[in-house]
């Protein structure tokens, strides 16, 4: 085209507009004033509240309110999350600080079992542990252990071995259930002066549980020529004699650690015993009824089968009971005798650090159930983003053939 | 919504009244029929009034928004014609009705008018939001959801084939 054409067009094109802009279509008056009846809706409408907006900063608002929530009910639900049902007890003595007591933390719940862990103990048993006294020789407020008094006990003196019993209360944590069947587990750390008396002692201990009817579970005894030697037994004493078991078994060298834990299973045991004589009943009973003659034979195979059910119960039951007496009748000592030193407990965590923990623990919690929601709704959220843009297209498409015509 | 974006933002007698001439011609230009256009019209402010909570003056201005709530508006009385003429076409009973009053404006040359009943919607939309809403092409593109170059290239063939129908129609 030349430039005139050009120009000539151009200024027609101008025209045109111009025309159009002069001529643009005007609302008829009755658009107006419908317009202005909408108008005086809206001017009486402005009075009311308006509708919550969110906008992108309220939308942070709420996303920092809803992580605040979370944190709080992370810190709530960390704070609820403390152990019930829980008897803890520990006794620590420390290598090298004689005058360290060792102690027991009480936390007594009905027909509890016990458990224990170290940092714990040395952080609760400071403050939870009444002092010690002379009335109260049970109390576990202890000095170290004496090495004269255990080879004065070991040579079997009675002058002496009441001595020694004596000072050897003060050495161990003294748990008994009384008369109800207990599980009681002992873990015991020893110091002992070298690799030579290390085996002589783990010898005396394998020897010890054996002369109170108890048995060896395992021995391992690991002594190189540097370095530090450990020994590691776990016993198995009657019950009935775990405090004297425990007793000499603490005199063979300085207690470094111990863990006393009593679990009650005598109420087990009874539950048990009364499910035991209830289906013993029940099985008398369909033996009864299975010796009628009268029974159809698919009465018959019914009650074949609960009997075989029961009977089943039964012995699974009484398997299970015998387990339980077992663990209640025998103890478990856990002995450690090393040469070394115990490494440095952990210092108890403060309030705010174990406060943080639980919160920390809790919102963890929220974060992989978030994950998992995601994880599992992330193919229909893919889906639905899919589905969302094929809409998109459709609608562009379907507007662009329609302003086509 | 800020304290201040909220005192910004004008109440809807105010918008209605500054804007309904603006938002009529653009629907007129868009469907190209004037009673039409009139209660499509009043349906948009009908809806607009409805939905004035929902307007945020930061994301457009209040004479963009009522033009896009009027688009749609029109997008949807397209659909139902459509419908409708399809199904007229199914039972053969379709009419096609003159357009008895002038559907673009008072004034114009019946040849103008013409051309402009002969482009296609889409290209009388531009027209109407560049020429007679004088927008400019970077908002036109952004309120028909095409690029900048495609708005220019849909403007100067809507003129260049109104002006050359314009020119046939006088020569005839």
């Amino acid at each position: 085209m030349s430039r005139p054409e050009n120009e000539n067009s151009k200024d027609r094109l101008e025209k045109t507009a111009r025309e159009l802009r002069k001529h643009r279509p005007r609302p008829s008056e009755t658009l107006v004033s419908r317009i202005e009846r909408l108008a005086e809706r809206g001017a009486a409408r402005r009075s009311r509240p308006t509708r919550i907006q969110f906008g992108r900063r309220k939308l942070v608002f709420a996303l920092a309110a809803a992580l605040a929530i979370s944190v709080a009910g992370a810190i709530v639900a960390g704070e609820l999350r403390q152990p019930s049902k829980v008897v803890a007890i520990h006794g620590v003595v420390r290598a090298g600080n004689p005058t360290t007591t060792s102690g027991t933390n009480w936390e007594s719940f009905p027909g509890g079992s016990t458990t224990t862990s170290l940092p714990d103990a040395a952080a609760r048993f400071q403050e939870a542990v009444p002092p010690p006294s002379a009335k109260n020789p049970a109390a576990l407020g202890m000095g170290s252990n004496d090495q004269t008094s255990l080879n004065s006990s070991s040579a079997g003196s009675p002058t002496n071995e009441t001595l020694s019993k004596e000072k050897s209360l003060q050495g161990t944590a003294q748990i008994t259930s009384g008369n109800r069947l207990a599980e009681l587990r002992a873990v015991l750390t020893l110091k002992v002066e070298n690799s030579d008396e290390l085996s002589r002692k783990t010898a005396e201990a394998m020897k010890i549980a054996r002369s109170l009817s108890g048995y060896v579970v395992t021995a391992q005894v690991d002594a190189p020529s540097r370095g530090i030697a450990t020994s590691y037994l776990v016993l198995k004493v009657p019950a009935k004699r775990s405090q004297d078991a425990l007793i000499r078994i603490s005199q063979l060298g300085k207690i470094l650690s111990q863990q006393v834990s009593l679990e009650d299973v005598k109420a087990t045991v009874t539950a048990q015993g009364k499910s035991i004589q209830t289906l013993k009943r029940e099985i008398a009973s369909l033996e009864r009824t299975l010796s009628q003659q009268t029974l159809t034979p698919q009465a018959r195979s019914q009650l074949q089968i609960e009997l075989a059910r029961d009977r089943a119960r039964l012995s699974s039951l009484r398997t299970q009971r015998t387990k339980d007496i077992l663990r209640g009748r025998l103890a478990t000592i856990t002995l450690t005798l090393t040469t070394g030193d115990l490494p440095k407990l952990p210092t108890s965590p403060s309030r705010i650090h174990k406060a943080i923990d639980k919160a920390w623990n809790g919102l963890s919690s929220e974060i992989s159930w978030a994950a998992t929601g995601l994880i599992v709704a992330s193919p229909f959220l893919l889906l639905a983003a899919v589905l969302a843009l094929l809409l998109r297209a459709r609608r562009r498409r379907e507007e662009r053939r329609l302003l086509e015509k | 919504m800020t304290v201040a974006a909220r005192e910004k933002k004008p109440d809807f007698a105010q918008a209605a009244r500054d804007h309904l001439d603006a938002v009529h011609a653009y629907v007129a230009y868009l469907v190209g029929n004037r009673s039409v256009a009139e209660d499509l019209t009043a349906t948009a402010f009908e809806k607009a009034l409805r939905n004035w909570a929902r307007f945020d003056p930061r994301r457009a201005s209040a004479r963009t928004w009522l033009c896009a709530i009027a688009r749609s508006v029109a997008l949807d009385h397209f659909r139902a014609e459509d419908r409708r003429r399809r199904r007229e076409d199914a039972y053969a009973l379709r009419q096609e009705f003159e357009i008895a009053e002038p559907g673009f404006g008072d004034g114009l040359s019946p040849e103008l008018e013409s051309a402009l009943a002969s482009l296609p919607a889409g290209e009388r939309e531009v027209i109407a939001l560049r020429v007679l809403l004088e927008w400019d092409a970077e908002t036109v593109a952004r309120f028909l959801g095409i690029s900048r170059s495609a708005c220019s290239m849909r403007l100067s063939r809507a003129l260049e084939k109104l002006s050359e129908r314009v020119a046939s129609d006088v020569e005839a």
